[in-house]
């Protein structure tokens, strides 16, 4: 049932297949993509390798072994306060201990003196930013002329000449500070004006101060060295000092290297680089010399040869190969593709590398989006084809269920017609057309089985009259020729007569009976009373008779038609005494359980079991020709339409014991 | 002058009843058609109308007939040769009395007896319809005025079931089968089920002004008993 339903639904579901083999195109392509996109990385990181190689800031390598001071670009001038604001993106703080003491002490902890940096450049300055731990911060007092004797900053820097120059930064009070050229034993002021251009301010925190400093980019020199201390000095000689610089003492000459980013090599970069994550320049020792664009699209990490793939990319560049590695990043839960490429000058040495790093999800995005999108339309697409299909095919089976209802509702269980036609489909397709066509023979059909219905009363009718102009006709005869009365031939005539009287009778009360039976009342009544009083009556009216009632029962109510039951028992127990023309003896049972079951039986010949259900159509008889009775074969089928009219069933069987025959019949109570 | 009119537009039909009459005496004037008889009664009206319903094509072709004759003849009998039966029990607006039918094919011994009943008749109440009352318990028939009364409350009968009731008391308790009943609707033969719906409208009649009524039983495998 419904299977059609069921079928196309089935069908339709394939339809869900697209997205799935969406998916799977998807994931089979992301490899694809992703190699042909290491190809292009490595193509990426030759073409910058080649177009950077020739740019000074690789060129100029600082040949100092000392650990270089990083300053990282910002894009935005910094107000000089002591403050972090305006750092954020910038505070990578390199850290300064005991290690970096200038002058050893007895006993040290960090407490007493150490400090951070973090460093920032604009393109005209360099901004500092220094959180100093001191357990007392020493102002400058104003009756002391010297400048050193007071907690205060060194700068020293290498100018264009290369010659050192120093400065110290210091102040009376918290706030701007005052930055003095000093000579080099850094005891006193050269000039007696602070240098305006180096513009700083103190500010004292729970544990020490933080100093800020602007610093003009043009006072350093093409090596770009300057190095940072910190003193301290303690009352109340103020001669005692401790002090904490970037480089060590053993090497007062050789200053720091200040580690520029080249804004120009930068923008370079970002012009180039659109699409392809990260680049950062890499000098031979693996410093940033420049960067651009991003690794993720929420952000990039700041480059670190710390990391282990990173270092061993770089590492990887050194040797002078290009190579692609395909790396998991925990962080940021997904896979990323770091490219290193060396950069050779012109004459083929190594002067640094190339490394591009682009997450997968970068790399992806693009192609996810619009796989993404295509996903999504051919699930849309997918559903409403399915919700289409879905809705077809309830459309289909519903009218499919419609036609077949008609169908079956304008034929009766007997197979005859009921309506003159089918409720018919509008629609115009093939199935409407079914269903017209259909209709149109159902009308036909009915049109003749009305013929067919109409027949034998009209039959009748049209009889009737030829009917009786041979009975007036032979009744004139006799009385006419008295001396024919005892005719044989007049008899024989008036006999076949008589049969074909009760012929046309037979058939139009086989042919009204359905017509009957509907219109017949149904009241309560008691079946035992009629079984009791039929058996009675029929075994008075014919002696020859012998008709048993077997029941337990004393009473049976029953609702239904009593004369139409009764006629069925004057139909059933003809046909069984026909049957049984010895000992015509019929025996009626009734028994209750479930349903009621009335069983006439007879000994007599059997059932010839091939006739099946036709034994109870009109005309079908199986007896043989013996019988001299009349029998046209429509009792069976009248009691027939009398049980179904009460919603019965009826069947014929043949006995057990091979004796005979039972009409078995059911009814409900 | 005494005479019997037959219409009836099948020939041997008419022959063979005319003849059978005229053998027996009785004056017979035959016709073929409503226009010829109408023609030839109106002026001169028959003592005893025979008449087939459907003439020449007439469906109500008798009824007219029998109408228009009895406009001016109102003392006129008649016998209606024919199967519809069903609607000749409902011309009750005739007097019925006057009115009887046999439905075809009819036996011509019923025939010839029941016009030999209404010469009968009319020769020992000449005029005058019978005032014989019956009478059994709370029931009173009076069956020449079509009357029956029911604790003293008129039930509305068609003459068939007038018939059969009037057979049912007259048996004093008697079962008549469905085959003495069946000559009560005046047809040859006769489907029990006629008979069986004849008496379900008398109870369903009766009972409509005595909802007790249970006098008509019901003897199975025979036929019916008047029982108080």
């Amino acid at each position: 049932m419904g299977s059609l339903k069921l079928k196309t639904n089935l069908l339709g579901l394939l339809f869900l297949i697209i997205p799935l083999l969406g998916y799977k195109y998807w994931i089979e392509s992301k490899e694809f993509i992703v190699a042909g996109q290491s190809q292009a990385q490595i193509m990426m990181a030759n073409a910058l390798a080649s177009l950077v190689s020739s740019r000074d800031e690789l060129l100029t390598q600082t040949t100092a072994e000392l650990a270089p001071i990083m300053a990282l670009p910002s894009n935005q001038p910094k107000k000089i306060d002591g403050t972090t604001d305006e750092w954020e993106q910038n505070l990578l703080f390199q850290s300064y201990q005991q290690e970096n003491l200038l002058e050893p002490v007895d006993k040290y902890t960090p407490e007493d003196l150490s400090f951070r940096l973090a460093t920032a450049e604009t393109p005209h300055y360099l901004y500092l930013y220094l959180q100093v731990l001191d357990d007392t911060l020493i102002y400058r007092d104003r009756d002391y002329l010297r400048v050193d004797a007071n907690d205060h900053i060194r700068i020293e820097y290498k100018d264009f000449e290369g010659n050192t120059q120093r400065y110290i930064l210091a102040s009376y009070q918290k706030g701007v500070m005052s930055a003095y050229l000093t000579d080099e034993n850094w005891r006193h002021a050269v000039k007696g004006n602070s240098d305006a251009q180096i513009f700083a301010a103190i500010t004292p925190a729970e544990l020490g101060y933080s100093v800020e400093v602007r610093f003009p980019k043009h006072y350093l020199g093409n090596k770009k060295q300057m190095s940072l201390s910190v003193v301290d000095v303690d009352e109340p000689t103020r001669a005692d000092r401790m002090i904490i610089g970037t480089y060590p003492k053993t090497e007062p000459e050789n200053l720091n290297a200040i580690l520029l980013r080249s804004t120009q090599l930068e923008t370079l970069l970002s012009q180039v680089n659109q699409d392809y994550g990260r680049v950062w320049v890499l000098d031979k020792q693996g410093h940033v010399k420049g960067e651009a664009g991003k690794l993720f699209l929420n952000g990039s990490p700041s480059f670190s040869l710390n990391d282990a793939s990173k270092q061993k990319a770089f590492l990887s560049a050194m040797t002078g190969e290009s190579k692609v590695e395909r790396t998991f990043k925990p962080a940021f839960g997904t896979y990323s593709l770091l490219t290193s490429a060396p950069i050779k000058d012109p004459h083929g040495r190594l002067i640094g590398a190339i490394l591009i790093e682009q997450a997968e999800e970068q790399i992806l995005s693009s192609q996810k989006e619009k796989v993404t999108n295509l996903m999504i339309s051919l699930v849309v697409v997918a559903v409403c084809i399915y919700a289409l299909l879905f809705l077809f095919s309830r459309r289909l089976v519903s009218r499919i269920g419609a036609f077949q209802n008609s169908l079956t509702q304008s034929i009766d269980a007997d197979g005859r017609l009921k309506n003159k036609a089918l409720t018919t489909d509008k629609n115009k397709d093939e199935l409407g057309e079914l269903s017209r066509v259909t209709s149109g023979l159902i009308q036909k059909l009915y049109s003749y089985t009305s013929y067919l219905e109409r027949m034998p009363r009209v039959l009748r009718h049209e009889l009737h009259n030829p009917l009786h102009v041979i009975h007036s006709s032979l009744f004139n005869l006799e009385e006419t020729e008295p001396s024919l009365s005892d005719n044989k031939y007049l008899k024989s005539a008036h006999r076949g007569l008589n049969r074909l009287d009760e012929m046309v009778e037979s058939f139009t009360q086989a042919s009204s009976l359905d017509e009957a039976l509907a219109k017949e009342e149904y009241e309560h009544f008691d079946l035992i009373s009629l079984l009791k009083g039929y058996c009675m009556h029929r075994k008075a009216n014919d002696k020859n008779v012998q008709l048993l009632l077997h029941t337990e029962l004393d009473t049976c109510p029953f609702y239904g038609n009593d004369y139409r039951i009764e006629q069925m028992l004057d139909k059933l127990v003809d046909n069984a005494i026909s049957f049984s023309p010895q000992n015509r003896t019929v025996v009626i049972t009734l028994s209750k359980r479930e349903e009621l079951e009335l069983v006439v039986t007879n000994e007599g010949p059997l059932l010839d079991e091939a006739l099946g259900e036709r034994i109870f159509d009109p005309m079908v008889s199986h007896r043989d020709n013996l019988s001299h009775e009349l029998h046209l074969g429509v009792g069976l089928f009248i009691a027939r339409k009398i049980v179904q009219a009460h919603q019965g069933q009826i069947t014929l069987q043949n006995r057990v014991d091979q004796l005979g025959v039972n009409v078995v019949i059911h009814l409900k109570i | 002058m005494s005479f019997i009119a037959i219409v009836e537009d099948d020939q041997d039909q008419r022959e063979n009843l005319v003849d059978a009459l005229v053998r027996r005496g009785y004056e017979v004037q035959a016709f073929a058609n409503r226009n010829a008889a109408y023609a030839a009664l109106s002026s001169q009206p028959p003592t005893l109308l025979v008449s087939d319903i459907i003439l020449e094509g007439e469906f109500d072709g008798g009824f007219a007939l029998c109408e228009d004759l009895l406009k001016c003849h109102p003392e006129l009998s008649v016998i209606f040769m024919t199967e519809r039966v069903e609607e000749v029990d409902q011309v009750t607006g005739l007097r019925m009395g006057a009115i009887d039918y046999l439905p075809k094919p009819f036996s011509m011994p019923v025939m010839l007896a029941k016009i030999a009943t209404h010469f009968k008749r009319l020769e020992t109440k000449p005029a005058q319809t019978s005032d014989e009352t019956l009478t059994a318990g709370p029931l009173i028939i009076r069956e020449a005025f079509n009357e029956v009364l029911w604790q003293n409350q008129v039930l509305h009968l068609t003459l068939t079931e007038l018939r059969i009731l009037t057979r049912l008391v007259q048996a004093h308790g008697r079962i008549l089968s469905k085959e003495q009943l069946s000559g009560e609707t005046r047809q040859v033969m006769v489907e029990a089920n006629t008979i069986n719906t004849h008496i379900k409208n008398l109870r369903k009649k009766f009972r409509q002004v005595d909802a007790e009524f249970d006098a008509i039983k019901s003897e199975y495998g025979v036929g019916y008993r008047w029982a108080l």
